[in-house]
């Protein structure tokens, strides 16, 4: 049973304690990357063309080149640079892979909340604006909760895909659940086994999302 | 030690060096492009099939790859790709990590361009296939001459868009010893020390190629996608947009 | 439209014949077609017909598992883009043993990239004939694959940065970050220490050097003639401490199953004779002389 060797590995427990970690990084990278895609999207609809340029240029750049480039970057550019995090590799390692993720990810989410914001109909806009509110009190109180509605199950799917990104981190040196997996078929030579348990484990975590999003689709779909 | 070596990107053999590790990125995406179309085809047609025995194992198969990081694809072929394949191309067959990358990109993206293709497919208008059949074509063939060919045209730009994404993704096959791209940089960071010019210089290419291909796409997208599918399609590639 | 489908079948058949060149899956030079018959009146060595080093004759090619990054036993050259190092000096010679003593010995050898985490897939994955890759024989190993005779003998020790005092031996490593290869016997050996270092687990030991120049890492340990390469690299470290570990290297075969008869012994014959015509200490002198300043005549002298 593939499942097995899940709990019979004695070695301190690795795949629960990759999977933990494969959450901590999917959790952390998902909030750095929500709250900086917001800033992103913010920046590509702002009435100031520089400022458009740059939140076009961050899109661009972060969503056409690889995410294992920009780890690989961060990992060795961070340090040289003077940004350590902590004295300690590991707790770097993975605050260097959180980053990594969000700043990626972020690319997408901005994608996605500048087109929600987009989507929101124009006369709404004018109305409001005609109605006094300044730029900033039309996007409080206008644009933004009606664009936070639509732009939910996209970023539900950018999670997921967020989620199984997180694998990449094994190649900084973050122990999470694929590097748990290698670890333990490099002690046992046991390939298959060892590979579907990490495959279990990610479709434990993956599956329920995508089952999420489904379902928020069809719940926001209908009640539009 | 962090001596200059930007002379490195202008030395025609160091260039060369990447030459070779760009051909290896591009002819991975190729293939692995090929082979994801190949199997998309049949798993898509199989996810649309009227038969329960066809209709819920390529269910299956696109739901559960599509959960899975294709880095762990790409891992496990290269471990076990060989042993797997052998009762098929006899005892002393070897998978090369080159096809290791490529079976592993290739499938997971075949269950990401299945998906494509059935929302290319359900967004024709439910006339077409009535329309063929009532001219007397079999299900099979109505699909075949009528309802995939349209569903396919449509997918053009959706499956450029996806290339996009395996060119990106070719980078993870770096990780199990091939010399593309990326893998090319490191051996090169790993002689002269010089992760951070070597990874600007090797993102900057990556950036060229998917910039275009992803403009490019996006031309043609204004085509005449229908509104249904196109949102199908972005849901798709944002859940499934690795690495 | 059927015709476009047509048209772009064949381009994706071409697209898999290109690449499957490009990927060296290609089977093999013009030197394999050659049958055995002619083979035998050229220079080719004899061999026992049921050997599976003849196999390999036949087949025109010998493939080796090495590392591309590891000096100075084997490394890929940018510059040339080709492979150079002890490891393939010696493999070099036991393709010679099997093609016969020509002058441009790498065309009948294709390089197989391996790190040290993927040597023992690679062979029981059948990807090459051999892994030459600083691969330190032991019992565990043995059980999943053979080893030759031993080839080069070194220890496990550590380095540091030229400015750092703190670490002189290895208690001093307790609580600090050491940084090794993923799947090396040094990775074992520094978890198996009392009281053990914070292990960092990289891809290969290139960027375990660059960690530590970045402060990630407080150390380095590996095989000291390992380390010798990266000192040689960067001067500003150091060698600190005793061996605490014994390291001979061996040379990975795939478990003999009927399917590799006589090659360990072809293997083994090999590196004797080196040894014994001095072309073992020739090699030692042009690749590790000038890392550790000393000389040998054979992996046993110490």
């Amino acid at each position: 049973m593939p499942g097995e060797i899940i709990f019979e590995f004695p070695q301190q427990y690795l795949y629960p304690e990759g999977l933990w970690l494969t959450i901590q990084l999917s959790v952390l990278g998902l909030i750095g990357s929500i709250v900086l895609g917001i800033l992103i999207a913010l920046l590509r609809i702002s009435p100031f063309a520089p400022l458009r340029w740059i939140g076009a240029a961050y899109v661009e750049f972060f969503r056409n080149t690889p995410l294992l480039v920009q780890l690989f970057f961060l990992f060795f550019a961070l340090p040289a640079l003077g940004i350590r995090f902590s004295d300690d590799a590991f707790v770097f390692n993975f605050r260097a892979a959180v980053l990594g993720i969000a700043l990626y990810h972020a690319a997408y989410v901005a994608e996605v909340v500048r087109g929600g914001l987009l989507g929101v109909d124009r006369g709404q806009i004018e109305a409001a604006r005609s109605l006094g509110l300044s730029y900033r009190q039309m996007l409080r109180e206008v644009q933004l909760p009606q664009a936070v509605r639509s732009v939910i199950p996209p970023i539900g799917n950018i999670a997921i895909a967020l989620a199984k990104n997180t694998a990449l981190a094994k190649t900084i040196g973050v122990a999470e659940l694929l590097a748990a997996g290698d670890y333990v078929e490099a002690a046992t030579f046991r390939t298959v086994e060892a590979y579907l348990a990490v495959a279990l484990l990610y479709l434990v975590l993956t599956l329920p999302m995508a089952a999420g999003v489904n379902w928020l689709e069809k719940r926001l779909l209908v009640a539009r | 030690m962090r001596q200059d070596t930007w002379w490195i990107f202008t030395d025609i053999n160091f260039l060369r060096f990447f030459g070779a590790g760009l051909i290896q990125t591009l002819l991975l995406s190729l293939a692995a492009i090929a082979l994801a179309f190949v199997v998309a085809l049949v798993f898509a047609l199989g996810r649309m099939s009227h038969r329960r025995w066809l209709r819920w194992p390529s269910i299956a198969y696109v739901e559960t790859i599509r959960a899975l990081p294709v880095l762990l694809l790409i891992v496990f072929f290269y471990i076990k790709g060989s042993s797997l394949l052998q009762p098929v191309f006899g005892p002393e067959f070897n998978l090369q990590p080159f096809w290791a990358g490529v079976l592993g990109l290739g499938l997971y993206t075949s269950a990401v361009l299945a998906e494509i293709i059935r929302a290319g497919i359900l967004s024709l208008p439910r006339g077409q296939t009535e329309a063929a059949r009532a001219l007397g074509l079999s299900h099979a063939r109505a699909m075949r001459y009528v309802i995939l060919p349209q569903g396919l045209r449509l997918m053009v730009p959706a499956m450029m868009s996806q290339l996009t994404t395996i060119i990106k993704d070719t980078s993870l096959v770096a990780t199990i010893g091939v010399s593309d791209l990326l893998g090319q940089g490191r051996i090169i960071y790993n002689r002269y020390f010089n992760p951070i010019e070597v990874f600007l210089f090797v993102a900057v290419i990556y950036f060229v190629i998917c910039f275009a291909l992803s403009q490019a796409s996006r031309r043609l997208e204004l085509g005449n996608t229908p509104k249904a599918a196109r949102a199908k399609i972005r849901e798709i590639q944002l859940r499934d947009q690795a690495a | 439209m059927r015709r476009t489908l047509k048209t772009s079948a064949i381009a994706l058949a071409a697209i898999f014949v290109v690449a499957a060149c490009g990927g060296g899956a290609g089977t093999g030079a013009p030197a394999a077609t050659q049958p055995a018959a002619t083979g035998a009146t050229s220079t080719k060595p004899k061999l026992d017909l049921s050997s599976y080093a003849y196999a390999i004759q036949t087949k025109g090619k010998l493939r080796v598992g090495t590392r591309e990054s590891n000096v100075p036993f084997g490394l890929k050259n940018p510059a040339t883009n080709k492979f150079e190092g002890f490891d393939i000096d010696v493999a070099r010679e036991i393709a010679k043993a099997i093609f016969g003593d020509v002058a441009d010995i790498d065309q009948f050898i294709e390089y197989v990239p391996v790190v040290s985490a993927t040597r023992i897939p690679t062979l029981q994955e059948n990807k090459a004939d051999l892994v030459i890759a600083t691969f330190t024989i032991n019992e565990d190993r043995k059980k999943q694959i053979d080893f030759s005779d031993v080839y080069f003998r070194t220890g496990q020790k550590v380095l540091v940065k030229k400015s750092d005092n703190s670490i002189k031996e290895l208690k001093d490593l307790a609580g600090k970050t050491v940084c090794t290869a993923r799947g090396s016997t040094s990775e074992r050996n520094l978890l198996a220490l009392s009281p053990a270092p914070k292990v960092l687990t990289l891809d290969d030991y290139p960027p375990c050097l660059l960690a530590m120049k970045n402060g990630q890492a407080d150390a380095v340990s590996t095989d000291e003639t390992i380390l010798f390469g990266l000192i040689k690299q960067d001067p500003d470290t150091k060698l600190v401490g005793q061996y605490f570990s014994d390291e001979p290297y061996g040379i990975g075969v795939k478990k003999n199953t009927g399917d590799r008869t006589g090659f360990v012994d072809l293997i083994n014959r090999t590196l004797i004779s080196m040894v014994q015509d001095g072309r073992w200490a020739r090699i030692y002198k042009q690749w590790i002389t000038p890392v550790s300043g000393d000389e040998k005549k054979s992996p046993d002298q110490r």
